[in-house]
């Protein structure tokens, strides 16, 4: 789990809930899966809440440069 | 003297008799810029007519709006022909717009025209062509001037959306005469690079001239031959331009484009929260439904009162026995066994009637032989005469000189025959 995008964390997290509320699944692979998906939404909503400042770059000539984006015109 | 004043409403009728009697202002032929363009729902148009010192509020009513040939709108170059009166309500004075037509840019109009068409017909704005954007871009591209309004939309609405995604910014004209080969330069560049999920190709409102880069074949090949999703972002909403027709999306505005390239992480942290929601009640469901089960087997009879389950069992039992002993063979092997009994006792007494008959027919036999026997004969004085072994029934049969034996019941004799005498019959 830990090396997964948050894109894939999301979609694991949907296949959980969906397969949750299939029900068809015992009692001890329900909690598994329950478990298994409050990690993920965990993971999810921390990774968010971590990324709090957007990484801005200048691309010169295939090189990448710090972008000033409170320069004025 | 004494003045006397009069209403306002008076100076403004007299204000527009002024105007209206004024041959000059009834009919102007004027050369302006639009700005502050509006189109009200009814469907007239009010702006300003500017030039580069001063300005003119203006309106153009529906019924000859309806007339255009071209969709006016902010910094559009016109020339109107109309008149100019007073509003007597607000006691503004305006241009009444009767006609109005595109000035000097007829020539970039027809260009367009002609593009378009010919692009339209090379396919490169077919919807089949067009690319879903990713939905969780890590890169995403932004080519347009680095410090035009644009780039700072753009980036303030994906930091504030999206924080999990880096933009990388490709420095590009984007106005006047090189701006088209600075936009297919970077839009090349950032497909080489490969860095980016999305791009972001555009820049903020403008004259159309400040916009037409984004008009240009060059551009529009650009955007074509990108392998990643392009999403253009050119001016404002009514700002259409041959760039919007080719790209994967088209955004209204830098910002709106910004909306587009990411999700709200607002919506996906509701979205985490929903899941879990929706996976307590799922697994709440579950428990329930295992619970209710639970119960249901416990209160089951077996469970609660087992006894009752043997008492059942015993009267089963019970059932099964007397079946059981209906079936009995013992019983059957009795009745058999009577009647084998009485079978045999009926072949005695015919046996023994057979026995009996027979006995009574063989003494009745022996009798009648007894009396047959030739020794009872013989007791009574008959001889039995042989000769030669041979029983001699006929006198016949002697010769005279021939010896024969006589036998009697206690012995016999030897005897010589003499004389023959045969009887007269």
């Amino acid at each position: 789990m830990e090396n997964m995008t948050f894109e894939q964390a999301l979609k694991a997290l949907e296949d959980v809930v969906a397969k949750l509320e299939q029900g068809q699944l015992s009692l001890e692979e329900s909690v598994r899966m329950y478990q298994k998906g409050i990690e993920l939404a965990k993971r999810c909503s921390e990774e968010l809440k971590a990324a709090e400042k957007i990484v801005v770059k200048l691309m010169n000539q295939g090189k990448e440069e710090d972008f000033e984006t409170n320069k004025e015109e | 003297m004494e003045r006397k004043p009069i209403t306002v409403s008076a100076l403004n009728r007299y204000l527009k008799y002024t105007f209206d009697h004024d041959k000059n202002l009834q009919s102007i032929l004027l050369k302006a810029e639009i700005s502050n363009f509006k189109r009200h729902s009814r469907g007239h148009l009010y702006m300003t007519l500017k030039d580069d010192a001063s300005q003119i509020s203006a309106v153009m009513f529906q019924s000859q709006a309806n007339t255009l040939l071209f969709d006016p709108k902010e910094g559009s170059k016109v020339l109107v022909e109309g008149y100019v009166s007073i509003y007597e309500t607000s006691g503004t004075y305006q241009v009444y717009i009767q006609k109005m037509t595109e000035d000097g840019i007829g020539d970039l109009f027809l260009q367009f025209e002609q593009l378009k068409k010919k692009l339209s017909e090379e396919g490169l704005f077919s919807e089949e062509r067009k690319r879903k954007l990713p939905r969780f871009p890590k890169t995403i591209g932004v080519i347009t001037s680095p410090t035009g309004a644009a780039v700072k939309d753009v980036i303030r609405v994906i930091s504030s959306r999206y924080p999990l995604a880096k933009i990388l910014v490709y420095p590009a004209l984007v106005q006047g005469a090189d701006a088209k080969d600075s936009i297919k330069k970077q839009i090349e560049q950032a497909n080489r690079d490969q860095q980016c999920d999305v791009l972001i190709v555009g820049r903020g409102g403008g004259s159309i001239e400040d916009l037409w880069p984004f008009n240009e074949e060059v551009v529009a090949r650009a955007i074509y031959s990108s392998k990643i999703p392009v999403i253009s972002a050119v001016g404002h909403e009514v700002d259409f331009t041959i760039a919007d027709f080719v790209a994967d999306v088209r955004a209204a505005t830098p910002s709106q484009a910004g909306e587009l390239a990411v999700v709200d992480q607002k919506d996906l942290l509701r979205g985490v929260n929903l899941a879990i929601t929706r996976m307590q009640a799922a697994l709440l469901k579950e428990l329930n439904m295992k619970r209710t089960l639970l119960e249901r087997i416990q209160s089951a009879v077996v469970l609660s009162k087992p006894t009752r389950m043997l008492e059942s069992k015993e009267v089963s039992l019970d059932r099964l026995l007397d079946k059981l002993t209906l079936l009995n063979p013992i019983k059957q092997i009795a009745s058999e066994a009577q009647r084998l009994q009485t079978l045999q006792n009926k072949l005695g007494v015919a046996i023994s009637h057979q026995l009996e008959s027979v006995t009574q027919r063989f003494l009745r036999c022996a009798d009648k032989l007894d009396m047959a026997s030739p020794l009872n004969i013989m007791k009574k004085g008959y001889s039995l005469v042989k000769k030669d072994e041979e029983v001699i029934t006929s006198v016949n049969k002697l010769h005279q000189g021939d010896t024969i034996n006589v036998s009697f019941c206690d012995g016999s004799a030897v005897a010589l025959v003499q004389q023959l005498r045969k009887d007269e019959s």
